[in-house]
């Protein structure tokens, strides 16, 4: 098996801290990003953080749909969030406990052709023991609303991250982007 | 050099009254600081406070706007002996496994020729009704290289199990 690039002859060197692990193209179903417990670039197990880039936009009806993330496919009332945000001249904030989190809007199908959302998602510390927190920001001009959006989110479990379910209140249109980034800590004294 | 390299890790294995980044490199153009956060004193919220080259003066200044439960609000200081969150972290009265998320960024921090402003983000006690989201500006009115980053509760210890890593970011 090879060693990951920052393994060089068998010695751990400094490099980059923000890998690149994966990027879906999806068209129509929900993404899911699976570790590949191989010790890679994909292995989930050597990060500190994650990060979910997505530049995307829903194919089902509506101005709007909402994208959520859920954690090894754990569909329970099992997460809590707050979230903040602005729409036109208003202002807005509201407390959840859904069976999802990281909550962010997207264009759907009937806002402007060609208009896609900003949404980044952090995640924290996804290997430790520690309920699983996150952070999402996310900018949509989807003509209703046309909204800025932020959110802090947990999910109440102590697992390891493991797999990772982007979903998208429907479907993904085509030429949606998403993209998986792993964060290493400092591991060179 | 990495467009972005983690340039230090402190992952504490004990409370500890303060964590302090020192002798930060100016070899890189902009720092961005990750965190997982509690603190040790029985509360459920809490700010967190920055000190930016040990200074203590009253020289620096913040904004936030922050959403809990149904309630967007704003707050300001001006003339303050650091930079804060407005809460953002909570203390030990929360489940033992929940910690607040916390990211700063604080570009071209390097430069002699410009005071240093910085970006948080924060949140934090999201099972209790002080539950909390937020983005903020922070203002060191100062031009002097940033070399160290103090972070300090506001009550009470970070708890063994927070984690700060400090990463510095290159164009090219």
């Amino acid at each position: 098996m090879a060693d990951p690039s920052y393994i060089v002859d068998g010695v751990l060197e400094d490099g980059e801290a923000w890998v690149g692990i994966s990027t879906a193209t999806p068209s129509s179903a929900d993404v899911s990003f699976v570790s590949t417990d191989d010790g890679q670039v994909g292995d989930f197990s050597q990060y500190m953080d994650l990060v979910i880039i997505s530049y995307c936009r829903s194919a089902a009806a509506g101005s709007w749909k909402d994208i959520t993330l859920q954690f090894n496919n754990d569909t329970g009332s099992n997460y809590s969030a707050q979230d903040l945000y602005g729409n036109g001249t208003s202002v807005g904030a509201q407390r959840t406990n859904p069976t999802s989190t990281g909550l962010a809007y997207i264009s759907g199908s009937d806002s402007t052709a060609n208009v896609f959302s900003a949404v980044i998602h952090n995640i924290f510390d996804i290997n430790s023991g520690k309920w699983k927190s996150l952070t999402v920001q996310s900018a949509g001009e989807s003509s209703n609303p046309d909204t800025a959006w932020m959110e802090a989110g947990i999910w109440k479990s102590q697992a390891a991250i493991t797999e990772i379910d982007v979903k998208a209140g429907g479907t993904f249109a085509a030429g949606s982007m998403i993209s998986l980034f792993g964060i290493l800590p400092r591991m060179v004294a | 050099m990495a467009v972005i390299e983690a340039i230090a890790t402190q992952y504490l294995e004990a409370d500890a009254a303060t964590v302090t980044f020192g002798s930060i490199p100016a070899s890189y153009e902009h720092l961005q600081l990750r965190a997982s956060l509690r603190s040790t004193s029985g509360v459920y919220a809490m700010r967190l406070k920055i000190n930016l080259n040990g200074d203590t003066g009253t020289n620096y200044s913040n904004h936030n706007v922050r959403g809990s439960t149904s309630s967007p609000t704003a707050y300001a200081q001006t003339g303050a002996a650091y930079i804060q969150t407005s809460d953002g972290m909570h203390g030990s009265s929360l489940p033992p496994g929940e910690y607040a998320s916390f990211i700063m960024d604080i570009l071209d921090y390097a430069n002699t020729n410009k005071n240093t402003t910085c970006s948080l983000m924060a949140g934090s006690a999201l099972t209790h009704t002080d539950n909390r989201v937020q983005f903020g500006s922070g203002l060191w009115d100062n031009t002097a290289a940033i070399t160290t980053i103090l972070f300090t509760p506001n009550a009470g210890s970070f708890s063994r199990g927070c984690e700060f890593t400090l990463y510095g970011l290159n164009s090219a």
